[in-house]
């Protein structure tokens, strides 16, 4: 009897042993899955984002590129004498820092515009009760499926007879408000606790009081959605402002750069030069603003 | 403070629904007043059309003498307390008591001294220069109730202020809410659905029932003489039990008979019964868990009402059998829910040492001084009495 049970032992303490060993083995196994599913990705990411970023990068290379180094027919990925001569000459050539100025201020004062003409209707449609707010509601919103195209030669004809071609008014006032912003503003506002504007209400508290003291403050991020998403926007501005303006006072960066690429003097390195030059605000506002933009756009979405 | 006065006012909306119908209240300066009901019975409308939140569809509303109707909710000088606290999470807990002073363009000195005097009462001086994003849920409601008290209004508005705490905070709180009241006198009409917080802060109690008031009382009179079937059901836990039953009289004594049993009422029931043309007819007999004894503590029962002024020999002489179901030990008492042979589910509240057990038959003795009775259709209570002012006479 004895014996059996020092036997049954014995095969135990074995088979234990036997099945660390398998679980260390199988461990490691599932370890290295992992690992190799993983590399995958990172390397097929790399490779897409690569893929992705090689129009940008390309251009970036190009701007550092002497043009007899583009126009030849080897395949010149990388400039082999770079130069900053390109980027000289887009600044002398045009008045590159008037336009980037002009470009700051127009995108500036409708992203300012914006904001506040959007948060305000946002609020009476969210947080105000009246006749017909959702026919008003509705009607804003069939605005966005109207093509900017469809719209543009009777803008122009009621811009030029009211005498405003030519000038910063005519870049910014018809794109001081926006459904867009309308409506990402009214989706925010109706996650915001009601019960907040009553308290407000009964403290003795304005509609506008209640909008600068307390709703604005408490829905930063999605005015910096809005801010980022509309500045961009405007900064990208293209046909409008190349319809409405002439002079180079009043010219936005789209616009100037494209002077750079004239019938006359074609010079491929020259414009990429700019446009790397322009794109670089664009750019650096996305990255600043990118947790806000994402945060904002999907605020509301999931409860959290 | 101020006296409130509302007069037939109904709420009703573009879709035809009536959330508040002819509702009419006056309230004395310095009352504790509580509505409550069930969900959707029009309590927090009433409370929000006072505050002027909501626009009262037809009927006055009077605030110290004044009709306010049409008024801003800032023209009216309440305040109200939310559910959900309504702090500002971007304020200080300083800023967010001094708001509504501040929007009132009160002077900076009086504004420190009130915030400064309302945190000592409610005790978070402590926890001026926070936000309330660091707060507990019952630092935040004393917030609440502190930006409250700051502005002195007329009259206090709190709408359900103590739902979102755990059990043991809403005892703490509804006791503070007590000294409250009697440190400020404040006039306080406040919501809840918890049948507790009513009872236990209330000086009157409004009951609504689907828009409608039913029964304005002190709590003990809605305990022991409520208007109609709902009231008693409501008021009260674990709920009144009601039985069906039909009546038949012999020898001037009334019986109620349902299933193969029949309870006997006692002779001023009896002759009231009679007298009111209810014999062969349909009653319901209303007795709360608390009034209702099983054999072995029937004398247990019978001692407590000695002094009650009741007819020893003939209030607990009537036995219903009821089978055990559920056995609930609560510590200081149990609860044993069971059912009758017709059917009906009957809960009684016994001492702990009470040993029926789950499946056992055990034999039941109402307190026919407690026995209530209504009308099976109209649901009225029969042995209601219109006096507002002695809560204890009843009919026994």
């Amino acid at each position: 009897m004895n014996d059996t049970i020092a036997v049954d032992n014995r095969a135990l303490k074995k088979s234990q042993a036997e099945i660390l060993r398998m679980q260390q083995e199988a461990n490691r196994k599932a370890l290295m899955r992992r690992r190799v599913q993983k590399g995958t990705l990172i390397v097929l990411n790399t490779v897409m984002a690569f893929v992705m970023l090689l129009p940008l990068l390309y251009a970036v290379s190009i701007a550092f590129m002497p043009s007899s180094e583009l126009f030849t027919t080897e395949m010149n990925l990388l400039p082999q004498q770079p130069t900053l001569e390109n980027f000289v000459q887009a600044l002398v050539k045009v008045p590159l820092a008037r336009f980037v100025l002009n470009s700051f201020l127009v995108a500036g004062c409708i992203t300012f515009g914006q904001i506040i003409s959007c948060s305000l209707a946002a609020f009476s449609f969210s947080f105000l009760d009246f006749k017909g707010k959702n026919i008003i509601f509705m009607l804003v919103m069939a605005t966005m499926m109207i093509p900017g195209e469809a719209t543009i030669i009777s803008n122009y004809l009621t811009v030029s007879k009211l005498g405003w071609l030519d000038s910063y008014h005519v870049l910014i006032i018809p794109y001081l408000t926006s459904a867009m912003g309308i409506f990402l503003f009214r989706q925010f506002y109706m996650s915001f606790p009601v019960s907040l504007f009553e308290s407000a209400k009964i403290d003795g508290c304005s509609n506008l009081r209640f909008i600068f003291k307390i709703l604005l403050p408490l829905t930063k991020s999605a005015i910096g959605a809005m801010a980022v998403y509309t500045f961009i926007n405007a900064w990208n501005m293209y046909m409008w402002p190349l319809l409405v303006t002439g002079s180079n006072e009043m010219r936005t960066v789209q616009i100037g750069i494209s002077m750079l690429d004239s019938v006359d003097s074609q010079s491929i390195t020259l414009m990429i030069a700019g446009v790397v030059m322009i794109i670089l605000p664009s750019i650096s506002i996305f990255i600043v603003g990118q947790k806000q933009l994402i945060r904002g756009m999907f605020s509301g979405a999931v409860k959290g | 403070m101020a006296s409130l006065m509302l007069r037939n006012v109904c709420k009703s909306y573009p879709n035809g629904f009536h959330a508040v119908k002819d509702f009419n209240l006056e309230i004395q300066d310095g009352e504790f007043i509580i509505f409550v009901g069930p969900s959707g019975c029009g309590k927090s409308t009433t409370l929000r059309m006072i505050a002027g939140l909501e626009d009262i569809s037809s009927g006055e509303l009077w605030i110290d003498g004044q009709l306010v109707n049409f008024m801003e909710p800032r023209e009216r000088n309440l305040s109200m307390v939310f559910q959900n606290y309504a702090l500002y999470p971007h304020m200080s807990v300083y800023d967010n008591m001094a708001f509504g002073l501040k929007v009132r363009k009160m002077d900076k000195k009086e504004i420190d001294r009130r915030v400064r005097e309302a945190a000592e009462i409610l005790e978070i001086s402590h926890l001026l220069d926070r936000k309330p994003g660091a707060l507990s849920g019952g630092q935040k409601q004393r917030v609440a109730i502190g930006s409250v008290i700051v502005r002195q209004p007329k009259a206090y508005l709190m709408d359900e202020p103590l739902s979102n705490l755990d059990a043991k905070l809403r005892t703490q709180m509804r006791v503070e809410l007590s000294k409250i009241h009697d440190r400020t006198k404040a006039t306080i009409i406040y919501v809840t659905h918890d049948q507790v917080e009513a009872m236990t802060l209330g000086s009157r109690i409004v009951v609504m029932k689907a828009g409608l008031i039913q029964q304005v009382a002190s709590p003990a009179e809605l305990y022991q003489n409520p208007v109609n079937r709902f009231v008693a059901g409501f008021i009260g836990s674990p709920a009144m039990n009601f039985i069906e039953t039909t009546a038949e009289v012999w020898n001037q004594t009334v019986f109620l008979l349902f299933g193969n049993q029949k309870v006997k009422l006692n002779v001023a029931v009896s002759k009231k019964l009679i007298e009111s043309g209810y014999v062969g007819k349909k009653v319901t007999l209303g007795i709360r868990p608390e009034d209702v004894y099983t054999a072995s503590n029937q004398d247990a029962g019978r001692n407590q009402n000695v002094g009650r002024n009741l007819d020893a020999g003939d209030d607990m002489g009537m036995d219903v059998k009821m089978q055990v179901q559920v056995r609930e030990m609560l510590g200081a008492e149990v609860l044993l829910h069971g059912v009758l042979d017709d059917g009906t589910q009957l809960s009684v509240k016994e001492k702990p040492d009470c040993e029926a057990r789950e499946g056992e038959t055990v034999t039941l003795y109402f307190d026919s001084s407690k026995i209530l009775l209504f009308d099976t259709e109209t649901e009225e209570n029969l042995l209601y009495i219109r006096s507002q002012f002695d809560e204890n006479i009843r009919i026994s």
